[in-house]
């Protein structure tokens, strides 16, 4: 995550991998050719790491998270992204394995779920239960919300806002769909939160990975938290993004049917928080 | 007593918050008087802000993600653009709150803490009860297991499925993993490689211990102290007032009120820059 | 330290009722810390306002608040923290109260 970053920091500064402006606000196309011309895309294929892993040939190592490793290599034809949920010897055998056999079907069961509902997400060709491995499609042409946002707030100040102003309405609809079929996805976060275009397409897409930490539920405080844990994520993430944040609201009230109890549930829980007398 | 002048001081640090009241503006008051008798600045200081520069000054840690858990807090704290910024906290009760009402549950002794006891007695537990796993992101929940274990603690007992021990044992090990969890979730999403546990909760060595091997597999170092530094005492305000100080705060009289509602990352972080280098 | 005095009425108008103290310091510089030390805290409850001044040597104090409860709290409190502030004076001030 760190070298990602770093990584993405430093292509937006450098003027020689695209012909544009450094001083202009850049596309999401734009994020996505730098991001593949410096090598750390989710396009970029082999280029980095190791030709072949052991336990699964043909893929090669990607990226390392705190829980999974991720592969990219080819399935029954198809470019594909693995997703390997590893052990975590700090917790007890049988804890982790309940933990990680729970995410990776919870993470199935909700992509499946998440796709009838019409989110857009990538499909996943199979699972293996025994070595708790997703099989997914490789989602090419994509960068994370969190790099496009850093990326035009590198550039420019003023501008920025108006310049986000889309994407944000984009998210906060994709989150009113997701929430209005119920599912909650338990980890939203702008890496979490992919902006996808291909070269036919004219506008950017809004792409949900990650649902390892998701549930179903109905319940509005359960939606208000996801939306808690967003806000979190998204503040501490970029800086003095509040009014940005509030467009992504704006736009959940505006598409979710019963954004009304989610929206004072998000307040009761971010007052719980304010409330809180923290004592020693 | 330290044998100290009143001309060795440079300022008086007193908390401002959070807390309780009452002995909040009993402090404060006194800190006032000695700071207009030797005429020295006032400064007011964030009790969490103490616990993280005490946790640093101690440790060496430069530029850690910090789990701050307490009687009263759960935090996840990192250094960010001239703030502490909380990346998860607690969405419900501290993870201290927690086990105190726990060992209220099992009858556990106050002597000399709860959390004490609740570690002695886990370390003779064997079985692993399932317990709900609250974590949101980089949140967790806390209230969804103490209501479970209070529930279900007799029942376990009387039928003879878990022990005492095994029930500390299995909280420990739940709400632990939780903690960790999403201290690793900031430390990825930081870029961080320290990790710096303060509190009170802090002592407890199966944290520590689980937090050493989660650094450990990610090549990171974790720092820890021990009683005498992680529960509350006044050095921790006297270092935080330090850093304020040599960074030009003062606290005027008249903005020297206390508060029980003082977030962490209300304060203005003057003492470190983005560099992660000291000023 | 000191010996006060209270003076309670009922103000005619508001209905609310009022109480002031006032407490001589050996010199205007020790009530001057004294009001120092004690102004920053506002009431916990709003309907209770507490004024402070320094006349000579004495810091006088005015409550008023609508009940005679509430006024006891506040005043009770006060007296606690006076009280502290007077033996942190007494430890720590200067031998001599006018040195201050």
């Amino acid at each position: 995550m760190a070298a990602k970053m770093e990584d993405s920091t430093r292509g937006s500064g450098d003027s020689s991998v695209t012909s544009s402006n450094m001083t202009e606000i850049p596309t999401v196309a734009q994020i996505i050719e730098r991001q593949a011309a410096s090598g750390e895309s989710s396009a970029a294929g082999g280029g980095t790491g190791p030709p072949g892993s052991l336990h699964h040939p043909g893929f090669a190592l990607f990226k390392q998270g705190a829980e999974a490793r991720l592969y990219r290599g080819t399935f029954l034809g198809r470019p594909t992204v693995l997703k390997e949920r590893f052990s975590k010897k700090y917790r007890h055998p049988r804890l982790d394995e309940k933990l990680t056999t729970k995410r990776t079907q919870g993470e199935a069961r909700t992509v499946a779920r998440a796709r009838k509902a019409g989110i857009p997400t990538p499909c996943i060709y199979f699972v293996n239960y025994q070595s708790n491995c997703i099989y997914m499609e490789d989602l090419r042409c994509a960068t994370t919300s969190r790099d496009y946002i850093v990326a035009v707030q590198s550039v420019g100040a003023g501008d920025s806002f108006r310049a986000l102003q889309p994407i944000m309405d984009k998210i906060g609809k994709t989150l009113a769909t997701m929430h209005d079929g119920d599912i909650i996805h338990g980890d939203l976060t702008t890496s979490n939160i992919m902006l996808k275009q291909d070269a036919s397409a004219t506008e950017p897409e809004v792409v949900l990975i990650d649902f390892g930490l998701s549930s179903v539920s109905q319940l509005a405080e359960d939606k208000g938290v996801d939306l808690y844990v967003l806000e979190k994520a998204f503040l501490s993430t970029h800086p003095n993004t509040e009014t940005l944040f509030r467009i992504i609201l704006k736009s959940y009230t505006k598409h979710s049917r019963k954004s009304k109890d989610v929206i004072k549930k998000l307040d009761e829980v971010r007052l719980r928080g304010r409330k809180r007398t923290m004592v020693g | 007593m330290a044998k100290v002048k009143p001309q060795d001081i440079d300022c008086v640090a007193y908390t401002k918050g959070p807390g309780m009241g009452a002995p909040l503006v009993s402090t404060a008051v006194v800190a006032r008087t000695v700071a207009q008798l030797w005429n020295k600045p006032l400064l007011g200081v964030n009790h969490c802000i103490g616990h993280i520069e005490m946790g640093r000054r101690v440790t060496g840690a430069v530029n850690p993600v910090v789990l701050y858990v307490s009687g009263g807090n759960t935090q996840v704290i990192a250094y960010q653009l001239k703030k502490y910024r909380i990346f998860g906290e607690t969405i419900d009760i501290a993870v201290g709150n927690c086990l105190d009402r726990f060992a209220r549950v099992l009858k556990i002794s106050n002597d000399p803490s709860p959390g004490y006891n609740i570690e002695q007695m886990a370390k003779k537990g064997e079985k692993l009860i399932d317990l709900p796993y609250g974590v949101k992101g980089m949140d967790v929940s806390f209230s969804g297991i103490l209501s479970y274990i209070e529930d279900a603690a007799q029942s376990l007992l009387d039928s003879k499925q878990a022990t005492p021990e095994d029930l500390c044992f299995s909280l420990q090990e739940t709400v632990f993993a939780m903690l960790v969890e999403i201290t690793e979730r900031a430390m990825a999403h930081c870029g961080s490689e320290e990790v710096l546990i303060v509190g009170g909760v802090g002592c407890n060595e199966r944290l520590q211990e689980m937090m050493g091997i989660m650094a450990a597999e990610r090549g990171a170092k974790v720092f820890a102290t021990d009683e005498r530094y992680c529960i509350d005492n006044g050095a921790m305000i006297a270092q935080a007032g330090w850093e304020m100080f040599r960074t030009g705060h003062v606290t005027p009289l008249v903005d020297s009120w206390c508060t029980q509602r003082f977030r962490t990352d209300e304060v203005e972080v003057t003492w470190r820059d983005d560099s992660g280098e000291p000023i | 330290m000191a010996t006060s005095s209270v003076k309670k009425t009922v103000e005619r108008n508001s209905g609310l009722l009022s109480m002031e103290l006032r407490v001589p310091f050996p010199s205007q510089q020790l009530a001057l810390v004294a009001y120092g030390s004690l102004f920053p805290d506002p009431e916990p409850r709003k309907e209770i306002v507490k004024k402070l001044r320094v006349e000579d040597k004495e810091l006088v104090v005015l409550f008023t608040a609508p009940q005679a409860r509430l006024l006891r709290v506040a005043f009770h409190s006060f007296l606690d923290h006076l009280d502290m502030t007077i033996q942190t004076m007494e430890k720590f001030g200067p031998a001599d109260p006018q040195d201050v």
